[in-house]
């Protein structure tokens, strides 16, 4: 029963399986001479199925690896024969000249030799191709058992590998070392080198031998990086490429021009690319333009930089934008810090601030240039115009400032690209250059800026609209973002700001609290405070003065004649006292003796005042007041003139004086200072106001002249004329706003080193409070960050501070190595 | 020429050992590897020549079933779901021969 | 009532007890049966072939003996013991005993008929092949070098009518597979729906072993009157395979034909694979598989989870891939690729019992000649089998692979020898069917891992799982038939 299965079995291989064993000689005659048909492009009269059929009665004979074998070497014969003779003629001796070509016949005859070369070796890699392909399908089957049986590669992959080893790699004579290939790669990178100089190579042709490279592997197994191409031709690209970039770069500097360098560099990148594309293989694209970051830029961007003439400042001053842009593109491919292009843009930044901070100060002080400077700060008189000059100063420094930010802002978002890198590297330098000491003094930039924006709220901001005016204060506020003492600049902020709300000098309170809002965006909420306090006590004087008003007009006899008050009580932790009471280092000033009018108005409101609000100590702060006082002026032609004058208070006060004493008669400096007790400074100014100033005599002096002196009489003038019904007289060089002298400036530094100790203390404090033990560096780390909103602290001063309050038994040294402090509780 | 002209032919004649001639389309009998490359236009072997393939030891019987199931694979290429071909017992290990020689 | 979880069989004590009763005479049992056997057959060597258990257990000292533990039951002279034994249990059929009262010379040969006709093989040739094995099987004797099952398959062709002849062929059955020939039978004759051979020492399971449990019957319990209600049970056979212990490195296809097996056991073996062909097995409750040598586990167990009766999976011990240690090409839980995150956050009670997808291996294609292939890129996707599988499958499907030996197979050509014997083991398997599409198939062309969890059926049913359980997620390896058979792709 099992035979008669068995023999139903062995029925499908009838037919099928070959019976004779010596077959295999006359099947492989056939296929033999059937392959070299083929080779020769005559396979029209071929079977495939023939052939196809031979070697899979071949290989059904176990003799695959023998069919393996023979095709192998039929192949390689041909190669050998054929195929290398061909390609090795088709090599003209010029193409072996190793040297570079630079007459340029020889360039010309070289290049049509190689064409000849690269189309002969063009068209061998294809037959081969072709043939080999066709081959391949015949021998479809053997292939299927040798790669599955035998592990063994394609017979394609063979074939591949002979072409290789047999042409490419074959030397052209047999005495030489020079290979196919060698020459193949001469020539190639010639052409480059003919196309990089300017002139027109046939990249279809070039482009194909390219294929060629990448179609042949190092190893049998095929994998993309044994390609030819990347193995042998690529390296040798990128080391032709390196030098001729190399020498590219020095001769681009050698033009001296910085434009020129970056377009052609940009130039050479796409070219680059181009070629990549049309003429090797996008493999290399990457690789290549490394090559150019490398050689062409990196080590030149630099140099190119800081070219005399041309360079980066040159754009820079002269706003050349797409110079600049192409300077930063090539530099942002090389470098992600753009070091130096970002160094020159500093420099040039700071170069130009300081510029700005030069001529600041020249124009702040000419007058001191002809006379002795410290003659023109000390006489009010002559003050006056270098005062005016140097606010003027300040706020043209501020305008350059930003005119300098609003150019250096338009290189940014044009050439830079809004870079975040250069954006703080810009501003790192516009706040160097702002925070710059200027010659011996500090920086007055704070000082600068809070005038600008006195300037601007008194004035500047008239007849301009709101978006004009929210323009104008950013612009303010962007240069306060560069200032690292901000709590100078707050100083000087309030006490211009005192003034305007006192002197009522503000052109609008929306602008003023505009600009609060915005700065308590920019810098915080704490920052902001005591000014927003200071808006609150107007506020609230507002209410009290009108409450005052009409508890007296309940009180009192409605016939009586009233003085009027305004009053603005302040709350004086809030407000810059020391300004308002001018002299505070003297001793304790004596309030100033009020006329008896006046004396019952306070005193009638400091009852008022004192029975709403218990326990309050007002203190009267006559320098900071105004009156408006009504004046009759008998003329000696009978005629009586009046005239309302709006005066200081002190000047009302010593104008009252003269009601009490006859016509005719006068007071001495000192009788009037005897009975007002105004202080001398004041005093003088307000006397050199009233007897002085040329449009606003109200009094006469004896002797005429521009001091006041102790001895001199004062006398009411009657013939004061002026075309005005209401008269305004100011203060000498009392209530505007300008830039400080020097010893005012001293004032200041040495108020602002009180309150920063003050500061820092607190600051010590809160943190060893929380902290309990602490080493010294990391108090001093944390005191810096807790403060640098608000300022810059002294090293040596927080040292002092720390010393103070270990002396106060605040602190405690708890170690010496490293130096650790604790907290007394 | 003459071959790329008749690339564009739609049907191609597939012959047995035993002389039975069947015509399919081209793109039919390209289920094939074997036969695929037989008439690859660029090769230029008269099988691709001429349209004609003659399959010298498959049987008729045989290349019918083998025909067969070009159709079936040309018909449910793209299906989701793919009905069983019958295939007689007898002829399993003829077809699987012929399946392998002509690489299907 | 069949859906019921059934309790695991009690422990046997006769494994244990009978190599410990007989530890000091192994050699004299030998001589003893040898000389039995040298008689002609007359009573039912398959019964008696437990005695030799004992013998053979020595050999394999500590390993559990199932049969020999029958050794207790019996008193006196064998022949005596055995008929007092049978009225004892009074389980026995009635054809038994009618074969009992026959002389034991028709026996052998009866019984292996009887197998046979059950076997129902059909192929005239097989059922040669097949009564040999029976006959074999049947015979008693010690194996002195044990023969390998391909020998066996030669026998056939020898003349082999006569005694000696039975001989040599008896002793060329390995002693584990006669045991288990005998408790098969065993458990034919009494009905008994729970087979153990467990511990029996089998390195393959012999053709024809299993296959007459498709027939099994109950039979119905005779109890002295008066007659109660719980006396009457079912009939239907609850079949359970205790195949645990022995040294199994592959199941073969026999297996998956007894499609009313409850419960499988065949832990502590040496299997590296389960075939996918256990998808037959729908009746499946309980399958224990822990201990053995798998790295993944096949698809269609899960499809038994799935589809709801298989309720009772052990399977860990086993060197299963781990997921943190196998390349996933998508994941299906919400939680990245961390593992440690991959924890349960799903739906609460009835959803949470079912098994999770938590990932899916890439996939890996085969050409149509189980040559892997490494670029995918492009290739076709159709679902077309090759006319290669489309022959393959209806030779599997033929009565050829049985009929064409191994020696034969390497005559033809080498790639059809190949996919010939791919065909011959899948056929031995049980056979397969595509994970996507169903279809039957030979030859895989894709096969990917993909990654459940089935916590809450592993070692049974406990409860569904809880919010933020961490997943335990178990490999099983799916096959395609074809290329267009992929993650992801439309099912039929």
């Amino acid at each position: 029963m099992a035979l008669r299965a068995r023999q139903k079995i062995r029925a499908p291989r009838r037919g099928l399986t070959v019976t004779k064993t010596d077959d295999f000689e006359t099947n492989w005659k056939d296929l033999s001479s059937s392959l070299k048909k083929i080779h020769t492009k005559d396979a029209s009269n071929l079977s495939f199925e023939q052939l196809y059929r031979n070697s899979y009665n071949i290989v059904l004979m176990m003799r695959g690896e023998e069919l393996y074998e023979q095709i192998t070497l039929l192949e390689r014969e041909w190669l050998e024969e054929e195929v290398q003779k061909r390609v090795t003629a088709a090599i003209s001796p010029s193409l072996l000249l190793a040297t570079h070509v630079d007459v340029q016949d020889q360039a010309n005859e070289r290049r049509e030799a190689g064409e000849r070369f690269l189309a002969v070796l063009k068209e061998a890699w294809e037959d081969h191709q072709l043939c080999m392909g066709m081959i391949t399908d015949v021998l479809m089957y053997m292939d299927r058992v040798m790669s599955t049986d035998h592990r063994k590669p394609s017979i394609y992959v063979v074939v591949m590998a002979l072409f290789r080893d047999h042409v490419l790699r074959s030397p052209i004579r047999p005495d030489t070392q020079t290979t196919v290939y060698d020459v193949l790669e001469s020539t190639v990178l010639f052409m480059i080198q003919l196309e990089r100089s300017g002139h027109i190579i046939d990249r279809a042709l070039i482009r194909h031998c390219i294929y060629m490279l990448e179609g042949l592997y190092e190893t049998i197994t095929e994998e993309e990086s044994s390609k030819l191409y990347l193995t042998v031709f690529e390296p040798a690209f990128l080391e032709a490429s390196r030098k001729f970039y190399q020498a590219e770069g020095r001769r681009l500097l050698e033009t001296g021009d910085a434009a020129t360098f970056c377009k052609s560099a940009t130039e050479r990148l796409s070219e680059e690319t181009e070629r990549c594309i049309d003429t090797l293989s996008s493999l290399t694209e990457a690789k290549i333009k490394d090559v150019l970051d490398n050689e062409l830029i990196k080590n030149n961007i630099a140099e190119v930089v800081k070219l005399e003439g041309t360079g980066a400042r040159n754009m820079l001053d002269n706003d050349r934008i797409d110079n600049l842009r192409s300077v930063y593109v090539l530099s942002a491919r090389v470098d992600s810090k753009k070091t130096p292009l970002t160094t020159a843009v500093q420099r040039r930044i700071v170069e130009m601030g300081k510029e700005i901070n030069a001529s600041a100060i020249a124009a702040a002080a000419p007058s001191s240039a002809g006379k002795k400077p410290e003659a023109g700060e000390k006489k009010p008189s002559e003050k006056e115009k270098p005062v005016n000059q140097q606010t003027v100063a300040a706020i043209k420094w501020v305008d350059d400032i930003l005119g300098l930010k609003q150019k250096f802002d338009n290189i940014w978002q044009n050439a830079f690209h809004g870079d975040q890198v250069m954006q703080s590297a810009i501003t790192s330098s516009f706040s160097e250059f702002i925070n710059l000491s200027q010659g011996a003094a500090d920086s007055r930039s704070s000082e600068y800026l809070s005038l600008f924006f006195d300037e601007n709220l008194k004035k500047g901001i008239k007849g301009k609209t709101d978006s004009e005016v929210d323009t104008l204060l950013d612009n303010g506020i962007t240069l306060l973002r560069y200032i690292k003492d901000k709590d100078m600049f707050e100083a000087y902020y309030k006490k211009h700001l005192s003034r305007r709300l006192l002197m009522k000098r503000s052109v609008s309170m929306d602008a003023e609290r505009q600009m609060i809002s915005k700065m308590k965006m920019e810098v915080g909420n704490q920052f902001t405070q005591r000014l927003e306090a200071m808006f609150k006590d107007m506020t609230i004087s507002e209410d009290l003065t009108s409450s005052y008003k009409e508890h007296v007009r309940q009180s009192s006899d409605p016939d009586q004649k009233r003085v009027e008050l305004d009053i603005n009580v302040l709350t004086s932790t809030m407000w810059p006292m020391e300004i308002m009471s001018n002299v505070r280092s003297e001793d304790v000033q004596l309030s100033c003796i009020f006329p008896k009018e006046i004396e019952s108005v306070k005193q009638s409101f400091e009852q008022f005042y004192l029975g709403k609000h218990n326990g309050r100590k007002l203190s009267w702060q006559a320098s900071m007041g105004t009156a408006d006082i009504r004046a009759t002026f008998q003329r000696s032609n009978g005629k009586t003139q009046r005239h309302e004058l709006n005066v200081s208070t002190y000047a009302m006060i010593i104008l009252l004086l003269f009601n009490d004493i006859p016509a005719g008669e006068s007071l001495t400096y000192t009788e009037i200072q005897a009975q007002t007790r105004i202080p001398d400074h004041d005093l003088i100014r307000n006397l050199q106001s009233l007897a002085v100033a040329p449009k606003t005599r109200v009094l006469k002096k004896d002797p005429m002249s521009k001091d006041v002196k102790p001895t001199d009489k004062f006398f009411f003038n009657h013939d004061f004329q002026s075309p005005f019904m209401k008269v305004r007289i100011g203060v000498v060089s009392g209530s505007a706003n300008k830039v400080e002298n020097q010893d005012q400036r001293k004032e200041t530094e040495k108020k602002m080193s009180e309150e920063r100790g003050a500061s820092i203390e607190a600051a010590i404090v809160r943190i060893m409070k929380q902290r309990k033990t602490l080493i010294h560096s990391q108090l001093m780390n944390e005191v810096l960050t807790q403060l640098s909103a608000r300022f810059v602290p002294d090293v040596n001063m927080i040292k002092k501070r720390i010393e103070s309050l270990i002396d106060r038994e605040y602190l405690e040294r708890v170690e010496e190595d490293p130096p650790t402090y604790g907290y007394v509780a | 020429m003459s071959a790329s002209k008749l690339a564009q032919s739609e049907y191609v004649t597939l012959v047995s050992g035993d002389g039975f001639e069947f015509v399919i389309p081209r793109s039919t009998a390209c289920v094939s590897g074997t036969i695929r490359r037989m008439l690859e236009p660029s090769s230029r072997f008269s099988e691709a020549v001429t349209g004609r393939c003659v399959l010298e030891n498959i049987s008729g019987i045989v290349l019918e079933k083998v025909c067969e199931y070009f159709c079936y694979n040309e018909k449910n290429k793209n299906q989701t779901y793919v009905p069983d071909m019958d295939i007689p017992p007898e002829l399993c290990l003829e077809l699987l021969m012929a399946a392998d020689y002509l690489d299907t | 009532m069949d859906h019921e979880i059934p309790l695991p069989p009690p422990p046997r004590i006769r494994h244990r007890s009978s190599p410990t009763r007989h530890p000091h005479a192994p050699r004299n049992h030998h001589r003893y049966f040898d000389d039995r056997s040298s008689q002609p057959p007359s009573s039912d060597p398959a019964l008696f072939s437990s005695d030799d258990i004992p013998a053979s257990g020595l050999e394999n000292y500590h390993a559990p003996v199932p049969a020999g533990s029958r050794k207790r039951r019996y008193r006196g002279t064998w022949w005596g013991e055995m008929v007092k034994d049978k009225d004892a249990k009074r389980k026995r059929a009635d054809f038994k005993d009618k074969r009992l009262v026959d002389s034991g010379v028709w026996m052998g040969s009866d019984d292996s008929g009887f197998l046979l006709s059950e076997g129902d093989l059909g192929e005239e040739l097989l059922k040669e092949n097949a009564n040999a094995n029976a006959n074999g099987d049947n015979r008693i004797g010690n194996a002195p070098g044990a023969q390998t099952q391909t020998q066996m398959q030669t026998q056939p062709q020898q003349p082999q009518r006569g005694v000696g002849v039975f001989r040599r062929l008896v002793e060329e059955e390995p002693r584990e597979q006669q045991i288990a020939r005998t408790i098969v039978n065993d458990c034919l004759e009494r009905g008994e729906d729970s087979v153990d051979l467990s511990g029996g020492n089998l390195r393959t399971i012999p053709a024809g072993l299993l296959l007459p449990l498709q027939h099994l019957t109950k039979l119905p319990a005779i109890k002295e009157p008066p007659i109660s209600e719980d006396v009457y049970s079912s009939l239907q056979p609850f079949l359970r395979l205790f195949l645990a212990g022995n040294a199994l490195s592959s199941i073969s296809g026999e297996i998956f034909e007894l499609d009313a097996l409850r419960v499988l056991s065949l832990r502590y073996n040496k299997l590296t694979e389960i075939p996918p062909a256990i998808r037959k097995l729908t009746l499946l409750q309980e399958v224990n598989i822990s201990v053995n040598r798998l790295q993944y586990l096949p698809w269609e167990l899960l499809w038994l989870i799935r589809k709801g009766d298989l309720k009772h999976l052990t399977v860990r011990p086993n060197p299963l891939q781990q997921i943190e240690e196998q390349e996933v090409a998508q994941w299906h839980v919400s939680s990245s690729s961390e593992m440690k995150s991959c924890t349960y956050d799903g739906p609460p009670p009835e959803e949470a019992w079912a098994p999770i997808h938590v990932a899916t291996g890439p996939v890996t294609r085969y050409n149509a000649e189980c040559v892997r292939v490494e670029n995918e890129g492009g290739q076709e996707t159709g679902r077309v089998p090759s006319l290669r599988e489309v022959s393959l499958l209806a030779f599997s499907r033929s009565a050829y692979p049985d009929l064409i030996p191994d020696d034969e197979m390497e005559s033809f050509p080498t790639l059809m020898a190949r996919l010939l014997r791919a065909a011959k083991e899948v056929r031995s398997a049980g056979g397969r069917s595509c994970s996507v599409c169903h279809r039957g198939f030979v030859v895989a062309r894709t096969e990917w891992i993909e990654w459940w969890d089935c916590s809450t059926y592993e070692n049974g049913l406990k409860g569904p799982r809880g919010s933020g359980e961490k997943l335990r997620p178990l490999p099983f390896k799916r096959l395609g038939c074809s290329w267009g058979c992929v993650p992801g792709a439309a099912a039929v």
